[in-house]
């Protein structure tokens, strides 16, 4: 009994006064970050704290914005939704913070946005491809990656016009990402007046794929959209190379990483894929991409990926609408600053940014990329996306 | 004495929305929600010793129940018991098998039984949403109307410490020792007249429906479910909560939940006083592991074994 009183004063403790805008004091301007730093997709989430400390980190050098240093406080929910709601709480008591930012992983977006969003905090760029972040309009709310429907179907629809391909085929993973990228291109389809050739699934987890690809290979497919993640898009191309089918395949941004043919080697050569932002290669940097890139290294003692490049990119936007909104800034006015930031072709290779009014999806392109002498290559430039 | 200091830990936690920050509060609430489940996993485990690996699909049964009855315009007077009652009837299917079987292959039964109602919940997409998962709206209650934050606590509250006396009263009864007897030896108890199938079906049905009640408090706290929410890790963790507590303890029910709940947090606060920007990621999984291998080494019989001896 002791102990619980004990715990009672420990909480009672924890309740602190807070400034007249939450997370602006005279010194600093706080920002929260719900990170999975020890759950599944922690590979991920170090990512995501490294490339927004990046961006800050070269703010406050320069003094900071309007005289305050940015602080960015993460908290680490290990993909637990519970232990997200409890962050959150965290975050929004005492100093409270001016905006949630790059928050990682569905279940703990949609467990926490409306907590954020009732308490008047900018909900920032989530590391989540959700409608939901971005649609419908709030004023608080901006998404940057595009839903797997939006993504997908522009890329395929260029090499499918480029190649002519006519029997398209699809394996996905049975799960809300799966599905998404079915939906999207079943819309691709329909538009062009093509049926799917086969469509095939496997439960995540899976190690095997040998009968999926046997079933899209009778099919005689002559164009397959993987809708995987990176160990099965390994598995799933390796699998088809080995039985010496050669079809094209396109993979989606979660397939797009370095990963992909550092671990699939040589058997990787010729994969396409969609490209969100660009992975930052050394070899082939610019010098600004160089020094960044040395900078990260030294930091964090780890080589930067294309999470780290979205990291940086959000992070920048949010620093430009706060250098825009003012010396006095409120979520409103950093909100209202947001919509008017365009941001120039940065150094990484990532397309403008632009949100509107009413638009609040920052990245509104994608691009197709090839798996050529054991790099992700280019293969075009940025192409529009739809809004549905 | 005793009375009194208990008198004074009730008005203590019934004031406590007005004195903590919604973080303590919330904190609070998860601790009840746990605690209701934990009384329910105790009177199985810890009493009955049936070893139950899909107590998550019990809260997840509660909590897709709370969600969808509240979403048909249900009030919680109604929603609520019949969640409670959905779970009890999938206590019961799980009861099924465990009737027959004990230790390790009952916990695969029930951890099988667990990955079914898992994969239920993702494949029924016309009523689940599917992996994409439901967002909960804050209970409707029709005497006291939408329940914030403070009034979700207040019925957790009330509802765990209504669970901890049922308990306590039913250890007491006849059918309790049955149970406790069942533990000790399943034919020596059937000698003595004790019906082990009719007995090991009313333990798991009981002790889904208290999980069916946390899981709808659940789905109101967190205002989203999804089937991933509900998987074996969680059932772990429950289990866990009543090992470090100290199995057999209605007190190691509170304090494994507080364990659970609140020794991430504190980790998490301290992790803010060190003196580098840039923590190791994981140094909280790290902290509570230890925490924990620490306490089992130091206190086999649980918190409530360690408070027990010092009193």
């Amino acid at each position: 009994m002791r102990l619980l009183f004990v715990f009672l004063a420990c909480l009672a403790f924890g309740a602190r006064a807070a400034p007249a805008v939450p997370g602006v004091t005279p010194t600093e301007i706080r920002v929260g970050s719900l990170q999975d730093l020890s759950g599944p997709i922690a590979a991920l989430g170090v990512h995501f704290r490294n490339g927004t400390l990046m961006r800050f980190e070269e703010e406050n050098a320069r003094g900071g914005v309007h005289g305050r240093r940015l602080k960015l406080l993460v908290e680490d929910t290990g993909y637990d939704p519970k232990r997200a709601v409890l962050a959150t709480e965290k975050l929004l008591g005492g100093p409270g913070v001016l905006a949630a930012l790059h928050n990682l992983g569905s279940p703990v977006v949609m467990a926490t946005m409306p907590r954020f969003l009732d308490a008047g905090v900018l909900h920032l760029f989530p590391a989540a491809p959700l409608k939901e972040v971005y649609e419908p309009l709030h004023p608080l709310k901006f998404g940057m990656s595009p839903s797997y429907a939006l993504s997908v179907p522009p890329a395929a629809r260029q090499l499918i016009a480029e190649h002519g391909f006519k029997r398209v085929g699809i394996l996905y993973q049975d799960d809300d990402m799966g599905r998404e990228v079915l939906r999207g291109m079943d819309g691709l389809l329909g538009e062009l007046g093509l049926k799917w050739c086969e469509q095939t699934s496997y439960k995540r987890g899976a190690t095997d794929f040998s009968s999926q690809i046997a079933r899209l290979k009778a099919a005689d497919c002559d164009f397959v959209v993987l809708a995987t993640v990176v160990r099965e898009t390994i598995g799933a191309y390796t699998e088809a190379r080995r039985g010496g089918w050669r079809v094209p395949m396109l993979v989606t941004a979660s397939g797009y990483t370095a990963q992909v043919h550092e671990l699939g080697g040589a058997a990787m050569e010729g994969l396409y894929g969609v490209v969100l932002l660009p992975h930052p290669y050394p070899a082939a940097a610019n010098r600004a991409l160089a020094d960044w890139i040395e900078r990260y290294r030294r930091q964090f003692k780890a080589e930067p990926n294309t999470w780290d490049v979205f990291a940086w990119a959000g992070a920048d936007l949010f620093v430009r609408a706060l250098r825009a909104a003012g010396p006095q800034p409120t979520p409103a006015r950093v909100a209202a600053a947001l919509e008017q930031v365009r941001t120039p072709r940065d150094f990484f290779g990532s397309p403008p940014f632009a949100v509107t009014a009413d638009d609040h999806l920052a990245l509104r392109q994608v691009r197709v990329a090839q798996i050529r002498n054991g790099r992700w290559e280019n293969v075009a430039d940025y192409l529009p996306i739809g809004r549905r | 004495m005793r009375r009194a200091r208990a008198g004074a830990l009730l008005a203590a936690l019934a004031a406590a929305p007005l004195l903590l920050s919604p973080w303590g509060l919330s904190q609070l609430s998860f601790v009840a929600i746990y605690a209701i489940a934990g009384a329910g996993l105790m009177l199985l485990a810890g009493y009955a010793g049936q070893l139950s690996l899909c107590h998550a699909a019990f809260i997840g049964i509660g909590a897709y129940a709370e969600a969808l009855l509240q979403a048909r315009g249900w009030p919680l007077e109604a929603s609520l018991p019949v969640a409670a009652a959905v779970a009890a009837l999938a206590g019961v299917a799980a009861a099924w098998p465990a009737r027959r079987l004990a230790g390790i292959h009952l916990a695969i039964a029930t951890l099988s039984f667990g990955f079914i109602v898992q994969e239920i919940m993702a494949r029924w997409e016309s009523l689940t949403g599917g992996n994409a998962g439901l967002v909960v709206a804050p209970a409707r209650s029709l005497l006291a109307g939408t329940l914030g934050e403070r009034g979700l606590y207040w019925l957790a509250l009330a509802l765990a410490l209504a669970a901890l006396w049922v308990l306590g009263r039913l250890l007491a009864s006849s059918a309790g020792r049955a149970l406790v007897a069942l533990r000790e030896d399943v034919v020596a108890a059937a000698i003595l007249g004790v019906a082990p199938a009719r007995l090991k079906t009313l333990a798991f049905a009981l002790a889904a429906a208290l999980a069916g009640v946390a899981g709808a408090l659940y789905a109101h706290k967190l205002r989203f479910v999804s089937p991933e929410q509900f998987d074996w890790v969680m059932s772990i963790e429950l289990l866990m909560m009543l090992v470090i507590g100290g199995l057999g303890s209605r007190a190691g029910i509170v304090l494994g939940a507080v364990f659970l709940i609140a020794l991430p947090q504190l980790i998490a606060l301290l992790r803010d006083l060190l003196p580098t920007a840039l923590p190791p990621a994981g140094l909280e999984l790290f902290a509570f592991g230890f925490a924990l291998v620490l306490s089992l080494r130091h206190a086999p019989a649980g918190l409530a074994g360690v408070l027990r001896r010092r009193l």
